[in-house]
């Protein structure tokens, strides 16, 4: 293990004050807090060197979660979810697409991890207490025991445990994306503006994606060869063509934290990624495989992208 | 309100629901206000995109939306101008710079502000601050200008600002497509609250090409 996760274990072990037991009842409780509170917050976004500020609006009425993120710098984009849907707002492109929620899956995850299952992949531990955007925090620490995943610091509100800050970080313990909150506000209930909508709707142009429909196994005869430990295909679908693109075949992999998608494009039309690329957390690798073209990306090290891509196995017609 | 009556209006309006179903929702829905209204509003989206009555329905929706939006408290609005920062170039008698700059925004990329720094032993108390655009990021060669060659200037290269890219990568056809996987990505891929605490805060670093 890198130097920087080294240090962060050994800090674990000096400074923690809870049980095993209690870092995953923290964790699920972050879960149920994302899900189930009503809060109003401004948060920033750093990833290499860029920095972004969203607000984030999220409110449950009846069980019905309402989400609305809203740039705050650069273009005004913005992203409505509830139950239903998902509409992604781009006033710099004058559009707005929405997408359909998947038939039969909520808001909700499309799994939920019991963090306990993944003590073959990561380390979970406290690693003390800090206070972010006024409040007081836990600090906890997801460590991974190879190179295949990022780790996690978690920053978790004392009173609500909600995640106020948290760092995505690589094997040398470098963050590679953070997210802090600096204000948050927690509500009783928030009025409707997690649904509210833009002024001059009419001037855009609006796009809708039908909704996916998981694939059974008969679905799909592509295989892997060998994926790093732990990742295992969860979902597969298959966008039908709409006008103008080809089918692509969808395949998501995760370990229980870390998730990746694989894309495979009947045929490669017009300029396809080949080779590696990064924006941030995110890394993608491209290659050619018996005609088709697969894209590979996902909030995981570059090593993980490329070990996938490369041992993908093509469907048997 | 239930997901499960939300999904049916929304197969209802699609025509995908049998008729049985249909007439168990309608019933329903006439006596829920509640229902009446997510099923009024999921209709206006599905006719506007349809392309159906578009011109009739736009009307009620701008109306809608003014209504909504006076009930509501301060939200962030959308910028008439497409990019503030650009609007000094008006100001600083540039127009020449224009359509340079007009190519770097479709191409989604920063534009760049020279300062000039005059001599100012030989033309003291003139600051010149113009921008030009650049097709490509971050630095641009610091060009000797006809408007003040005479005055021997300092030149510093400021990237105005610039959107998050893909490293290696100077295609944004495939820096789209990349986009576009990554948003279906995320929606599948936000379960445990780690990553999936906020699943679109990537989104805003999306280009506008997608």
């Amino acid at each position: 293990m890198a130097a920087g996760l080294f240090f962060l274990a050994q800090a674990s072990s000096s400074l923690a004050d809870g049980s095993d037991t209690e870092v995953h009842d923290w964790l699920k409780r972050m879960v149920e807090s994302v899900h189930t509170l009503n809060y109003d917050g401004t948060f920033v976004y750093l990833h290499d060197n860029h920095m972004e500020t969203m607000r984030v609006i999220h409110a449950v009425h009846d069980n019905d979660e309402h989400e609305r993120l809203i740039s705050l710098n650069g273009a005004a984009r913005q992203v409505i979810r509830d139950n239903a849907s998902v509409t992604c707002v781009t006033p710099d492109s004058k559009s707005i697409s929405i997408g359909k929620r998947m038939l039969g899956q909520g808001f909700r995850a499309v799994f939920s991890a019991d963090t306990r299952e993944l003590a073959d992949f990561y380390e979970f531990s406290m690693i003390g207490e800090s206070r972010v955007a006024d409040r007081k925090t836990k600090v906890f620490a997801i460590i991974p025991k190879d190179n295949y995943r990022y780790g996690y610091r978690i920053y978790l509100d004392v009173e609500n445990a909600l995640p106020l800050k948290t760092d995505m970080l690589d094997s040398e313990g470098v963050a590679v994306s953070q997210i802090m909150f600096t204000s948050l506000r927690i509500e009783n209930s928030i009025a409707s503006e997690s649904e509210s909508y833009l002024d001059g709707k009419e001037n855009y142009r609006w796009n809708q994606e039908k909704p996916n429909s998981p694939l059974g196994e008969s679905g799909s005869s592509w295989t892997f060869r060998q994926l790093p430990n732990g990742f295992k295909k969860i979902y597969h679908t298959k966008k039908s063509s709409s006008k103008g693109r080809e089918d692509v075949d969808h395949l998501v992999l995760s370990d229980g934290l870390a998730t990746l998608s694989v894309y495979i494009e009947d045929r490669s039309l017009g300029n396809v990624l080949t080779g590696a690329s990064r924006m941030g957390a995110v890394n993608a690798f491209g290659i050619q495989l018996s005609g088709h073209h697969v894209t590979v990306v996902g909030e995981v090290p570059a090593l993980t992208v490329e070990s996938v891509a490369n041992s993908l196995l093509p469907a048997q017609q | 309100m239930t997901d499960n009556i939300k999904q049916q209006i929304s197969a209802l309006i699609d025509g995908e629901l049998s008729s049985a179903e249909n007439n168990t929702l309608l019933n329903s829905l006439k006596d829920n206000p509640e229902l009446k209204a997510t099923w009024g509003r999921y209709h206006l989206i599905s006719d506007a995109l349809r392309g159906e009555q578009i011109q009739v329905e736009v009307f009620n929706i701008a109306e809608r939306v003014r209504a909504r939006i006076d009930d509501e408290p301060a939200i962030i609005s959308i910028p008439k101008s497409r990019d503030v920062t650009h609007s000094s170039e008006k100001d600083n008698g540039v127009h020449w710079l224009k359509p340079a700059v007009g190519v770097a925004l479709a191409a989604s990329v920063a534009g760049a502000v020279i300062m000039v720094m005059p001599d100012f032993s030989t033309n003291p108390g003139q600051i010149q601050p113009m921008q030009v655009a650049d097709s490509n990021t971050t630095t641009v060669a610091p060009q000797p200008m006809q408007l003040v060659a005479s005055i021997s200037p300092v030149t510093r290269t400021y990237s105005q600002s610039s959107g998050t890219r893909w490293k290696n990568l100077a295609q944004p056809e495939i820096e789209s497509k990349l986009n576009r996987y990554l948003v279906d990505h995320n929606e599948l891929a936000s379960p445990s609250g780690m990553t999936g605490v906020l699943p679109y805060a990537s989104f805003v670093s999306y280009d506008s090409n997608q």
